[in-house]
């Protein structure tokens, strides 16, 4: 396939963010096209991130050496609210119960690897998973969500696969997505090359739809869904009118 | 144990009927479910039967008419719902479903945003829009409580309503809202509400001043034995009335 551009710069590299893996009825191409440019928008608070963030920072940093996690590697974070503090508690609980018997070591390796395909001009913006290697050698990703609900991993795993590659090249990823509130797993090998390829052409495509979007004219916005948490509200021409706006 | 605190909302608030309804009857219940993202600690889905029956109805509305017993019979098989209680909740809306329409909109979401200080974006998914002559006839699908007789009192109601009402106003319609509650223990709907042109202004009012309190609020917990026990949290809360143990598992690991 051929690539949508070659940048040599990786900061010039356009970001896709999971929501563009997918289009739904009430897409926001106004969104979508300030997105891709990488125009600043409204800064957005994230703290309903906070803690699944310091999950994953305490379970990397638990897995520093090639050992299992217990719960003193998750202190008790004292600078969330209570209830945040109970669900950290609740979700270590969570991951000793479910990998506490599996000693396993971070893979040192850059989140760009995880993310960019220069050769196709994009960086996919979403945390692919924590990249593990356990203790004969084998690869294993860890998706972790902290919901409560049962896990899953996405229907289309070419994507995820192609992405995958780019850490462990030909050898099999053993990728799990565990929601520790749920107490519960999915798993699935990924060790097949024509999901590797066919999530490539899925970038490539998704690059080229990117990048040629990047280039137009601003395109109308389509007020719905998508503007709940959008950052460009106050530069919207749906919202230009005045205090109504549409 | 932290402190309940401030916890910055973005410069632009985004609310819908539920959030700012959870806020209005609780500002840390509104806390967990938009600033923390906590997890409910009590209970699965707030009411997952109506989720059905708005899945229903939507196939229903999109495929046919309710008032077409094949369309009906046809939506109950292909979701695998096909219960008496399902087809009882059907019939009492196919009562009150307008029978002759110009246009409708089902599952449709709208939105309005408010520039002026303390701005904010007001989105809301409606069930079915009905254009009927002069009258967009709005009606939301109700399998819960009845909480208010007056629509007009009912928080999302009024949000609803600001959504549409300048759109509505400007096309030289009227704004019609209905809740049809569908349940059989609930026999009358409330009243249907046509805000008027006064009632825009108020509306707006309304609105902004839950947004400003939104602003002001240390999100403290209204700790009310009637208000936590509907509440999802109330097992984590530190305001709890109604303190307990949550559903997340507890597993036998010493620290």
């Amino acid at each position: 396939m051929e690539p949508a551009g070659r940048v040599d710069d990786h900061e010039e590299l356009v970001g896709i963010r999971p929501r563009h893996l997918r289009d739904h009825a009430e897409t926001c191409w106004f969104r979508r096209w300030c997105e891709v440019r990488g125009r600043r928008g409204e800064w957005i608070p994230g703290g309903r991130y906070d803690v699944a963030n310091r999950i994953r920072e305490d379970v990397t940093l638990a897995h520093t050496e090639l050992r299992t996690a217990t719960l003193g590697d998750f202190p008790l974070p004292d600078d969330l609210v209570t209830e945040s503090q109970q669900v950290y508690a609740a979700a270590a609980r969570g991951y000793v119960g479910l990998f506490g018997d599996r000693p396993a070591r971070v893979d040192d390796v850059d989140r760009s690897v995880l993310g960019d395909f220069a050769e196709f001009g994009v960086r996919l913006l979403d945390p692919l998973g924590i990249a593990l290697r356990t203790p004969d050698g084998s690869h294993e990703l860890l998706r972790l969500q902290i919901r409560g609900e049962r896990p899953s991993l996405p229907d289309d795993l070419t994507v995820l696969a192609a992405r995958a590659a780019r850490w462990a090249g030909a050898a099999p990823v053993r990728t799990i997505a565990a929601d520790l509130l749920a107490f519960d797993f999915v798993e699935v090998v990924l060790d097949d090359p024509a999901l590797v390829a066919a999530g490539e052409a899925r970038i490539a495509q998704l690059a080229r739809d990117a990048l040629d979007l990047a280039e137009r004219d601003e395109p109308t916005p389509t007020p719905g869904s998508d503007c709940r948490d959008c950052k460009y509200l106050p530069a919207c021409p749906a919202f230009r009118g005045g205090a109504a706006g549409r | 144990m932290s402190e309940p605190g401030r916890h910055p909302l973005a410069k632009i608030v985004s609310i819908t009927p539920s959030s700012i309804d959870a806020f209005s009857t609780c500002p840390r219940r509104y806390a967990n479910q938009q600033l923390f993202g906590t997890p409910s600690s009590d209970g699965g889905p707030a009411n997952a039967h109506g989720l059905v029956v708005h899945d229903l109805l939507h196939r229903i509305h999109t495929a046919g008419s309710c008032h077409d017993a094949a369309v009906v019979d046809a939506a109950l098989a292909a979701a695998d719902q096909d219960t008496e209680v399902n087809r009882t909740l059907i019939a009492r809306h196919a009562r009150r479903c307008p029978v002759e329409h110009d246009h409708a909109f089902h599952e449709k979401t709208y939105v309005r945003f408010h520039r002026s200080q303390p701005m904010f974006l007001a989105s809301a998914r409606y069930d079915a829009i009905w254009v009927r002559g002069d009258i967009v006839d709005v009606r939301e699908y109700k399998t819960g409580v009845k909480w208010f007789e007056d629509l007009a009192e009912d928080r999302r109601a009024v949000l609803q309503a600001w959504i549409l009402a300048e759109r509505v106003h400007r096309s030289g319609k009227r704004l019609r809202l209905r809740y049809e509650y569908l349940s059989p223990e609930i026999d009358e709907d409330p009243d249907v509400w046509e805000p008027g042109d006064d009632d825009l202004e108020s509306l707006t009012d309304r609105i902004h001043a839950i947004v400003r309190a939104m602003h002001a609020s240390d999100w403290r917990g209204v700790h009310e034995p009637t208000v936590c026990k509907w509440c999802p949290y109330r097992s984590v809360c530190p305001d709890s009335a109604l303190p307990g143990a949550p559903i997340w598992p507890v597993l036998g690991i010493d620290p």
